[in-house]
């Protein structure tokens, strides 16, 4: 789990699975709520370089008794238009932390790239977090959080 | 609180007794008389879930900084005041919430659902409101609102028309 010399590995497999922390009262009727979810930076674990129990490790235990959520890289949209301004694409990033080799982040960019992170506009964040949402479901759940 | 539920309670009661008073006479209540003991009943139900929604309001006053553990900002006074006046609107023109929620993106959240029919509002931190309608499946129609309030509806309207519609 720990970092140590390893490398950014930026590849991620449509099919590979994300894992996402979640509280067991940001679930509303069978989906995960979109405002438990972040548009810009949202914090992920990838799996094929962790389990989903090492989304939940944290040195003072700020995580116990959150649950662990799964979904497909596949899933992230791709792309979100907005009425004024450029759409924007989401996909993932790999940020290892020292204690976390596999953490990752959902980041954003313009259409077209602008080979930079850009913060998407309140809009594209809101169609972005209810789109991922309808997605994130209760057979989603890999950890169940503490009722 | 306990007034409420008494008062509600005892609007059902009142509307069990006429309705059985009129079923030993072997003689049906006027619909138009059951409506109107069903619309005050209807009244107090739906003052208490929004007494409700206000506790909830309040209590998210006390949550702390980083009250998700990712560094989330706590509701400001300007993301709470703004969901307080848009469920006074709501009150008024019986567009129910399903949940008041506080955001990790810094804010106030609330979410309706009827159905496959859902919508969600969220009052940042910074004064910016956005709503959305959606469905199960489908883009959802996002947009940027000015205000919610007794005299500002209009998105108000527009969540009640696509839950209803």
């Amino acid at each position: 789990m720990l970092s140590g010399d390893r490398p950014i590995i930026n590849t991620f497999d449509p099919t590979e699975q994300l894992y996402m922390r979640y509280r067991i009262e940001q679930f509303l009727n069978g989906h995960l709520d979109p405002a438990a979810i972040r548009a810009d930076g949202q914090s992920v674990n990838r799996s094929t370089l962790s389990e989903p129990e090492d989304t939940l490790f944290h040195e003072q235990g700020r995580y116990n008794g959150w649950g662990v959520v799964a979904f497909e890289v596949a899933i992230i949209p791709k792309e979100v238009p907005q009425a004024q301004g450029p759409s924007y694409t989401f996909f993932p990033i790999h940020v290892p932390l020292d204690v976390n080799y596999g953490h990752s982040e959902i980041a954003a960019d313009h259409i077209p790239s602008t080979g930079t992170l850009k913060k998407p506009s309140k809009t594209v964040a809101v169609a972005f977090r209810i789109n991922l949402s309808r997605y994130i479901t209760e057979n989603s759940i890999r950890i169940l959080a503490a009722g | 609180m306990p007034f409420l539920c008494t008062a509600a309670l005892s609007i059902d009661l009142s509307r069990n007794l006429v309705q059985q008073k009129y079923a030993e006479l072997n003689y049906t209540a006027p619909d138009s008389f059951s409506a109107a003991l069903a619309d005050r009943s209807d009244y107090w139900t739906r003052k208490n879930q929004f007494d409700a929604f206000h506790k909830r309001l309040s209590d998210l006053t006390s949550l702390p900084e980083n009250w998700d553990a990712e560094d989330a900002a706590r509701p400001t006074s300007v993301a709470l005041d703004a969901t307080r006046n848009a469920l006074l609107a709501m009150q008024e023109l019986g567009v129910m919430p399903e949940r008041i929620s506080p955001s990790v993106e810094g804010g106030v959240a609330v979410s309706f659902l009827r159905g496959r029919n859902r919508a969600f509002i969220e009052f940042y931190n910074s004064g910016e409101i956005v709503a959305a309608t959606y469905e199960d499946e489908g883009e959802p129609v996002v947009w940027e609102v000015e205000a919610i309030d007794a005299m500002n509806r209009a998105a108000l309207d527009r969540i009640h028309v696509h839950l209803t519609g």
